[in-house]
């Protein structure tokens, strides 16, 4: 059951300032409505897991950690590797985030994150089969959010891609009749680069990139993954409210042109390919 | 390897013999349930999905309820014989997902703040599924709290779109849903020009995603029309012999 | 005779969302709402232009209640110095102590469920209902009190007026004609003062019909027909 959320109350003062402000296409934080925060990603953040990411958007802060190993395929997919994205609401990053079973808001960003990364196909699933039908490579990619100050779901985005774009995979061999595991590792290719851009929507405006005052004040958000090539694979309306057909053609215009600048700052760290 | 999937037929047809922009066929009875406050039944391709509301009623426990407008409580669900394989009755992620974006696309039609402190349950079961059931449940929905008399702003259909073999098509079913390249489904509200869900996975080019919506729209006020409908059946009297 | 195809003619039905009038000319009423300059129905139900002003009686609804009004509730449970009672709306009412029609009163909550146990029927009549808190009902008063006999039935809240009729008339043609007294109580719920069962069927027949009929011309004729066609 999904039940109307108690909102944290924004005071009455807060909610007018952000919106007069936004009249004027000023921002809170002194940005422009499409304007990022700053971006700082540290790669190899986690030793232990295969590949990690810890990335800062402005005080928001995701650590993506990607575990390897070997699994059964699913059933329908007997020749394809297993993509499992996760993502964690850990307490201490906000006051609103409650320990237990993972809640709506946490499975609806695991799977958004999931579809940008699988739709893009910035994985070639296929390639992580070691033996049909029976053994595959499993990724476990782990969101663990820190600290919650706004868009949660770019930040995630940008970890994900940068944390499999230093995954090290160990390599497994055929022996006989089971899989062993061998002492070399290679990299796992990245074949692509998404960017999401989110948006969230104030009465008629929006700004992207919302902090969490902007995120708590608006009336829903507008999520869009791009890929290298600016094609979409990925767009999620989060929250109630309208928005009209206009504004969505509008919104995947300027998210071709933002997705461009945003890859490179994302992906600057990332060695190779196309940024 | 199994068999190819065809998916368009040499003529053009897509697999169920329709053309890109047609809609399956559609059948909506609403007040089907009589202890529910308000229902609706809506068959799409073969899809059989039941909608029902109760209430508004007191919201408990009290934590839940909020003091100036009322809260909704949405369950999207799937039965166990819906699918091929017998899916677990616990809810599972997508599910869960689901029912917050339903929730989220009926919540903006509702009137809320007439009725503070109070909850509306809205429960949307998935009986047969064959590919774009959030869009035909929450086509029910909507006609569900009509049927229970919750002031509305006004009603809403969904509708999948998406893209199969490179071409732009209007309600995918199960098939084209699998196997296509991508799949957009959208609920539209026309009186106030306003788009409740959004969501798309797959891959399309920004001309793709515009025409895409063009169509989804012109396809759920083509809905619009078949739920307006039947409201008016719901309370007309039957033609009596004397 | 009006022909059959005139009796069976019904008023146009509008649904939520739906263009009722334009707010540059007209205010909007109940069940109608305003975007700009079009005035938009919110729920299903029947147009009527009332002067300036334009309302939708909904065909469908639950009760609000409203101060003044006679409602039938049923006792839920007794509370600290009072009792929740059921008046078949979204908000639950309360009932106080002081408001109960009887001078000594032991202040206990064993006695409260006592004086007046769940599931009691009452008549009474709504003191204060704001939207904010619980709906107030009190006792004290004329006709009001607990009810021991009789029938519950119950039709939608919208219909209410029209089971009552101007000034009376429905009701009092289903009393003659059925020959039993009612209470009808605001909130969609009625007592039949009667243990006769074959009486009972009949007025839950014509309330049925009134429910399913009100937007249909020629209603009083055909209740009157149906309460002739049955009379014992």
């Amino acid at each position: 059951m999904s039940i109307t959320e108690q909102r944290p109350i924004i005071s009455k003062l807060e909610q007018q300032e952000l919106r007069r402000l936004l009249a004027e296409n000023k921002r809170i934080d002194g940005r422009n409505p499409l304007q990022y925060r700053n971006i700082s990603v540290q790669l190899g953040y986690v030793e232990k897991a295969e590949g990690s990411a810890l990335v800062e958007l402005g005080n928001t802060k995701v650590l993506a950690a990607v575990k390897v190993g070997i699994a059964v395929p699913f059933a329908d997919t007997p020749n394809e590797g297993i993509l499992i994205v996760n993502a964690e609401l850990v307490p201490l990053a906000s006051p609103v985030f409650e320990p237990g079973p993972p809640s709506e808001e946490s499975i609806s960003l695991s799977r958004y994150v999931d579809r940008s990364i699988r739709e893009s196909k910035s994985i070639d699933l296929s390639s992580l089969c070691i033996v049909p039908g029976r053994s595959v490579y499993s990724l476990y990619v782990d969101l663990y959010i820190l600290d919650y100050d706004g868009n949660l779901i770019d930040a995630s985005v940008i970890a994900s891609v940068n944390a499999l774009g230093v995954t090290s995979m160990p390599k497994y061999v055929v022996e006989g009749q089971t899989v062993k595991k061998t002492d070399e590792y290679f990299k796992l290719e990245l074949k692509d680069r998404p960017v999401s851009l989110t948006y969230a929507f104030l009465d008629d405006k929006y700004v992207v990139d919302p902090c969490l005052s902007e995120e708590y004040a608006s009336d829903f958000t507008l999520s869009m993954t791009v890929k290298s090539d600016d094609r979409f694979c990925a767009i999620q309306k989060n929250g109630g409210g309208m928005v009209s057909p206009r504004r969505v053609m509008e919104l995947l215009d300027k998210s071709v042109e933002l997705g461009k600048e945003l890859r490179t700052v994302a992906y600057s760290r990332l060695t190779g390919g196309n940024g | 390897m199994g068999e190819k999937i065809v998916l368009f037929s040499e003529d053009g047809k897509r697999s169920d013999g329709r053309s890109l922009d047609e809609l399956r066929p559609i059948r909506i009875k609403v007040g089907v349930l009589s202890n529910a406050q308000g229902s609706a039944y809506i068959e799409q391709g073969k899809n059989k999905i039941l909608a029902a509301v109760y209430g508004p009623k007191e919201a408990l426990p009290k934590h839940i309820s909020l003091p100036d407008r009322c809260i909704l409580r949405c369950r999207y669900h799937m039965a166990p014989f819906s699918t091929v394989e017998r899916k677990s009755p616990a809810p599972s992620r997508r599910e869960i997902e689901l029912s917050m974006v339903l929730r989220n696309a009926l919540e903006p039609l509702v009137m809320t703040s007439l009725f503070p402190r109070t909850v509306i349950d809205i429960f949307i079961e998935v009986l047969q599924a064959d590919g774009g059931t959030r869009c035909a449940g929450l086509t029910a929905a909507v006609l569900a709290l009509a049927d229970a008399g919750i002031p509305l702003k006004g009603l809403a259909a969904a509708c999948a779109v998406g893209k199969v073999d490179g071409k732009i098509v209007v309600d995918l079913n199960d098939l084209e849903d699998k196997y296509g390249e991508a799949d957009m489904p959208v609920a539209y509200n026309p009186t106030l020009d306003g788009i409740t869900l959004l969501q798309m996975d797959g891959i399309m080019s920004k001309e793709e995603v515009e025409q895409a919506l063009s169509l989804a729209i012109t396809a759920t006020q083509k809905m619009h029309k078949m739920q307006v409908d039947a409201l008016r059946e719901r309370f007309s009297v039957q033609r009596r012999e004397t | 005779m009006r022909s059959n195809e005139q009796q069976q003619r019904q008023r146009p039905i509008v649904v939520p969302g739906e263009y009722v009038g334009d707010s540059r000319f007209h205010m909007p009423g109940s069940n109608v709402y305003r975007l700009s300059d079009r005035m938009l129905a919110t729920t299903v139900g029947l147009v009527r232009v009332d002067g300036k002003r334009i309302d939708v009686v909904a065909l469908k609804s639950f009760y609000q209640p409203k101060v003044g009004d006679l409602v039938i509730g049923i006792v839920r449970e007794p509370g600290i110095a009072g009792w929740t009672v059921d008046i078949n709306s979204p908000f639950l009412a309360f009932l106080p102590l002081s408001e109960y029609p009887e001078k000594r009163i032991r202040l206990s909550r064993d006695s409260i469920g006592r004086i007046l146990e769940a599931g009691t029927v009452l008549i009474g009549r709504i003191k204060d209902a704001s939207i904010f808190s619980s709906p107030v009902i009190t006792l004290k008063g004329k006709g009001l009190g607990v009810v021991s006999n009789g029938f519950l039935l119950s039709i939608t809240a919208s219909k209410v007026p029209r089971l009552i009729g101007k000034k009376g008339s429905m009701l009092s043609t289903i009393e003659k004609g059925a020959n039993v007294k009612l209470t009808v109580g605001q909130n969609g719920r009625l007592i039949v003062h009667s243990e006769d069962l074959n009486v009972v069927l009949k007025v839950k027949e014509v309330i049925g019909m009134i429910e399913k009929e009100s937007h249909v011309y020629g209603l009083t004729e055909r209740v009157e027909a149906l309460l002739a066609g049955r009379r014992l």
